[in-house]
């Protein structure tokens, strides 16, 4: 891609680590294997002893979806020429689990239509699909506009502990309170953002929090709703969550340290063992992402277990 | 009352996949690679735009553009009655 014409109050173009718009989950360095007009192809091992895989989920290392999506968007930056602001998520699916020690191959191509840059990256492991990922970009984006009402917060609302529902741990553990739940319908949850998490060991305080790990938070405030009736915070046995598709992510303004989130989360249908939900995150009462629908998946356990050697 | 082409449109953006691969007939499971969850999906988006209520014993019927069309024009056209 060609240079963009030069704009007013234009977005930084080199972006070294620690001075990026927005921080990262995952610093791995990219490997570049092919490029060509409008994308290319990249790869990025998955270290056993990448940190933030500590607890997601203690004794079940997998690669977190929304790690997925985080290497999508660096493929794009790395091989698309891709500079504006990262504005949405079309779509995502998460076709099969990625495990500590896989390779992940994306393979991206951009096309652009008008202010919106789309970019669509193919996810690999050993050649089996992994994921498709169908991001935006767009400097200046319209703000996101809440997809759910606002919900009333009691005071007398129920103060469950989120360990006690979800798998996740520190430092994947992103849902710090529930604020209001009342299944099976909605909830609403906080997270405080602080530079103390990963991302900001090379990265300053005026950094935007990463996107991905703000989807991931309000992901897992599905999930305590999803679960607040059948809690099961033992990734090892019984029925566990997994995500099948995110879509239709609009992103606002960026997230910083000190920002408390507000995720709201409403379950549109439930059949079972399969949920799809909608709703939004705000931080002082303005919406920085709404989230028009997830499809959560609950699956046996054993489901989880490796079926190939690939990579092991 | 259903205007075909906007639900082209509509479905093939739920699905990530090009309109014109959306043929009336091209089955989306068959043809087009949809597993059961993004089936889901196109449901819940129908019945969001089109404001029905499509229960989930009639995922099945939903398997290409023509099915998808005449289920809505179906449950519009009762709705309405």
């Amino acid at each position: 891609m060609t240079a963009a014409p030069a704009a007013p109050a234009a977005r930084p173009t080199t972006r070294a680590p620690g001075d990026a718009a927005t921080a990262r989950a995952v610093t791995t360095p990219l490997t570049v294997h092919h490029r060509h007009g409008s994308g290319g192809v990249v790869t990025v091992p998955w270290d056993a002893g990448l940190f933030p895989l500590r607890g997601h989920y203690p004794g079940f290392p997998i690669v977190p979806g929304v790690l997925l999506v985080e290497t999508a968007d660096r493929a794009v930056r790395e091989v698309g020429g891709v500079e504006a602001a990262w504005s949405g998520i079309r779509t995502t699916r998460f076709q099969r689990p990625v495990y500590p020690g896989d390779v992940l191959r994306a393979e991206v191509e951009v096309s652009s239509g008008g202010e919106i840059t789309t970019a669509k990256v193919a996810l690999t492991v050993a050649g089996a699909a992994a994921a498709t990922v169908t991001l935006t970009y767009q400097d200046d984006a319209p703000a996101p506009v809440a997809a759910v009402p606002h919900a009333r917060v009691r005071p007398g609302e129920p103060d469950p502990d989120v360990t006690g529902i979800l798998p996740h741990r520190y430092p994947m553990l992103l849902v710090d309170r529930v604020l209001h739940l009342d299944p099976p319908r909605t909830l609403l949850a906080a997270k405080a953002v602080s530079a103390g998490e990963w991302p900001y060991e090379h990265a300053g305080t005026t950094t935007g929090y990463p996107w991905p790990l703000v989807v991931e938070s309000w992901c897992q405030s599905a999930g305590v709703l999803a679960a607040a009736d059948r809690p099961n915070p033992d990734v090892l046995s019984g029925q566990v969550m997994l995500f099948g598709g995110i879509s239709g992510i609009t992103l606002g303004a960026p997230v910083r340290p000190g920002d408390v989130l507000v995720h709201r989360v409403q379950l549109d249908r439930d059949l079972g063992d399969v949920l799809m939900m909608s709703g939004s995150s705000e931080v002082d009462g303005r919406t920085v992402m709404s989230v028009d629908r997830i499809t959560m998946a609950m699956r046996p356990a054993d489901a989880l277990a490796r079926t190939s050697g690939a990579g092991a | 009352m259903v205007d075909k082409e906007e639900l082209r449109a509509t479905i093939a953006d739920t699905l990530d996949v090009d309109a014109a691969q959306l043929t009336d007939d091209a089955h989306f499971m068959d043809d087009l690679g949809i597993d059961s969850l993004m089936a889901l999906e196109v449901m819940v988006v129908l019945e969001r735009q089109y404001g029905v209520k499509l229960d989930e014993s009639r995922l099945k019927e939903i398997t290409c553009l023509n099915r998808a069309h005449d289920l809505l024009h179906a449950e519009l056209a009762q709705a309405s009655s």
